[in-house]
């Protein structure tokens, strides 16, 4: 009689501690974030935001979503379109609310979680603040904190997708951006033709190899593998635009030291985030090129690497070019899962875990 | 051993812990403490869009004013006993009066001085999108350029030369050259556990600096302007004779 009533102890303590595991918990399903081979650990802090499927796809909804701007046209993904690396196609300056420019160039969207601050300037300070700029912009989306939240508390769908990504009947600031950062986050670019050619299993043919040595000789203690930029701000030699009266880094510290510096934009799907520069000037890649080669303006801030701007004959700009065309990532480019949902046609969960796990 | 004595020891073993705790642990018995913020300039109350005369002599009135209060430490001196609220923070504002009231759990017999910090800390200025009273929501949060709004005085002044009159003063900065959070330090007289804090706003305008309406009328980042401002707000608080 004693042993069965020690093992009935036993079994009810087992019971009450998995119904605890379960309410500590809840069902979701946790998304693996994988780090590429050889890069580093990533700076954002994922304890504060664990990834799920539920935040993943929640996330994603909200970018696509054009409720999130005043007048319902422009979602996030107006200005971050996913074919040019999520940055605006073939447009100095993006589109905003009430038939307006943006103040700068839309940069691509990828490799977030190893970047500290964000923006051209570099005036925010974490991944999750990020999107209330553009929110917030009247040059962009126009719109105010509180309203989004009144439109996003209203929808019964995103009443549902926001308690099984958080467990919390509660929809606020805080959770969207969490979960716009959990899609944000999964936007990892490094399947181009050269991680392959580093990983052995492709090979460059001949301009793309002397491109590549020349990119090495002449690009590279700025644009630095793996994220081909070292997130420093720099100072290029660009005129200022006498419109736009863009200073650069000096707008966010005050420091004379900083005026004109801007951030060294990553060279990853290079061939798919023209027109480049803050501003867009310039159209094509032979036009930064012959502004590295002839065209720098020389200044108190401007680089000293760029003390005699960057020799190059036309022969090395074909190469550097045939080299950064390799770093196209089409299968970032075309990845369904950071496609607009589709209602109908979900994406399947294990869809997540196989790309993550490439 | 049986199931009998298993429990017999395991009772005796709670009764032990039970009576330690009684002779070991000081009984703490947590009590409220309630601040009270009292917006004034001079003598009078605030009160909203009401006409006032500065002690520069300019005549303003006030449409908005909100400042957060953060990392209030409350001090025993008799007994050398302190306890530190590090992780509450609370948005005082003129046009929310549940706000100006700001209620605390303390186990201190008595206070005899409270220090606080007008603003909000540079690390939470860095850890991303917070919650309640630090949500970004609430319009006291830079977003171009990351960080908290640490005070905010808006109003009018027929003195002023820009639109509407309007006088527009958005304190913050939080990096190391033009950091706005300023700590106050007020005593008490005798202790007591519900203390009325004045604030008299006359001296965002005039104290450490003379920084009159007409002149400074627009301070929307941080630099030089913004600390001055935190700088004669920071002397503003006052606790009444008591």
């Amino acid at each position: 009689m004693k042993k069965t009533s020690i093992i009935f102890i036993i079994l009810s303590v087992f019971l009450a501690f998995i119904s605890w595991v379960n309410n500590q918990y809840p069902k979701t399903h946790p998304l693996q974030f994988v780090i590429p081979k050889g890069w580093p650990a990533p700076l954002y802090d994922f304890k504060q935001n664990p990834l799920t499927e539920e935040g993943f796809i929640l996330g994603r909804k909200l970018f696509y979503d054009g409720r999130l701007s005043k007048d319902g046209n422009f979602s996030c993904a107006s200005c971050h379109q996913q074919f040019a690396a999520f940055a605006t196609y073939d447009h100095a300056l993006s589109h905003g609310f009430s038939n307006s420019f943006t103040f700068r160039n839309a940069p691509g969207l990828f490799n977030l979680a190893w970047q500290n601050d964000f923006m051209w300037d570099g005036g925010i300070n974490h991944l999750d603040l990020q999107p209330l700029a553009p929110l917030t912009d009247p040059h962009e989306m126009g719109e105010n904190i509180d309203s989004v939240l009144y439109k996003i508390r209203k929808d019964t769908t995103y009443k549902r997708m926001f308690a099984d990504a958080f467990g919390k009947k509660e929809i606020n600031t805080q959770l969207v951006t969490k979960a716009l950062s959990q899609f944000l986050l999964m936007l990892i670019s490094a399947d181009s033709k050269y991680d392959r050619v580093m990983q052995g299993k492709d090979s460059f043919n001949l301009p793309q190899k002397l491109g590549y040595e020349i990119f090495q000789k002449k690009c590279i203690s700025c644009h630095a593998p793996p994220f081909f930029t070292d997130f420093s701000y720099r100072n290029t030699g660009l005129s200022v635009d006498d419109y736009l009266k863009d200073y650069g880094r000096m707008r966010i510290t005050h420091k004379r030291v900083d005026s004109l510096k801007f951030r060294v934009p990553s060279l990853r799907n290079v061939q798919q985030t023209f027109p480049y520069a803050h501003d867009g000037r310039f159209g094509y890649l032979d036009a930064v090129l012959e502004h590295y080669r002839s065209g720098v303006i020389h200044s108190v801030t401007t680089d000293s690497l760029l003390e005699n701007g960057i020799p190059l004959s036309n022969f090395e700009i074909g190469q550097i070019k045939a080299f950064l065309y390799t770093l196209t990532d089409s299968s970032f480019l075309k990845n369904p899962l950071f496609s607009p949902p589709d209602e109908k046609r979900m994406i399947p969960l294990p869809d997540a875990q196989q790309h993550a796990l490439k | 051993m049986t199931l009998k004595r298993i429990f017999k020891n395991l009772y005796l073993l709670l009764f032990y812990i039970t009576i330690a705790n009684h002779l070991f642990c000081q009984v703490k018995d947590p009590k409220i403490f309630t601040l009270q913020f009292l917006n004034r300039i001079g003598n009078d109350t605030l009160q909203l869009n009401k006409i006032y005369t500065n002690t520069l002599g300019e005549n303003f009135s006030i449409s908005s004013c909100r400042y957060y209060i953060s990392n209030i430490v409350l001090e025993d001196k008799k007994n050398n006993l302190k306890e530190e609220f590090s992780d509450q923070y609370f948005l005082v504002d003129q046009a929310d009066r549940a706000s100006q009231t700001i209620l605390l759990t303390s186990s201190l017999k008595e206070v005899t001085n409270i220090r606080f910090m007008i603003g909000i800390d540079s690390i939470k200025n860095v850890q991303g999108v917070q919650e309640g009273v630090l949500d970004p929501a609430k319009g006291m949060f830079w977003v171009w350029n990351s960080g908290y709004i640490m005070a905010k005085l808006e109003g009018n002044s027929t003195l002023i030369k820009a639109p509407r009159h309007a006088f527009s003063l958005h304190i913050g900065g939080f990096r190391q050259g033009e950091n706005t959070a300023r700590t106050v330090l007020l005593e008490f007289k005798k202790g007591c556990d519900t203390i009325q804090i004045l604030a008299d706003i006359n001296h965002w305008f005039n104290s450490r600096y003379k920084l009159p309406l007409q002149e400074n009328y627009f301070c929307h980042e941080p630099g030089n302007l913004a600390m001055k401002y935190a700088d004669n707000y920071s002397t503003m608080f006052s606790v009444p004779e008591n």
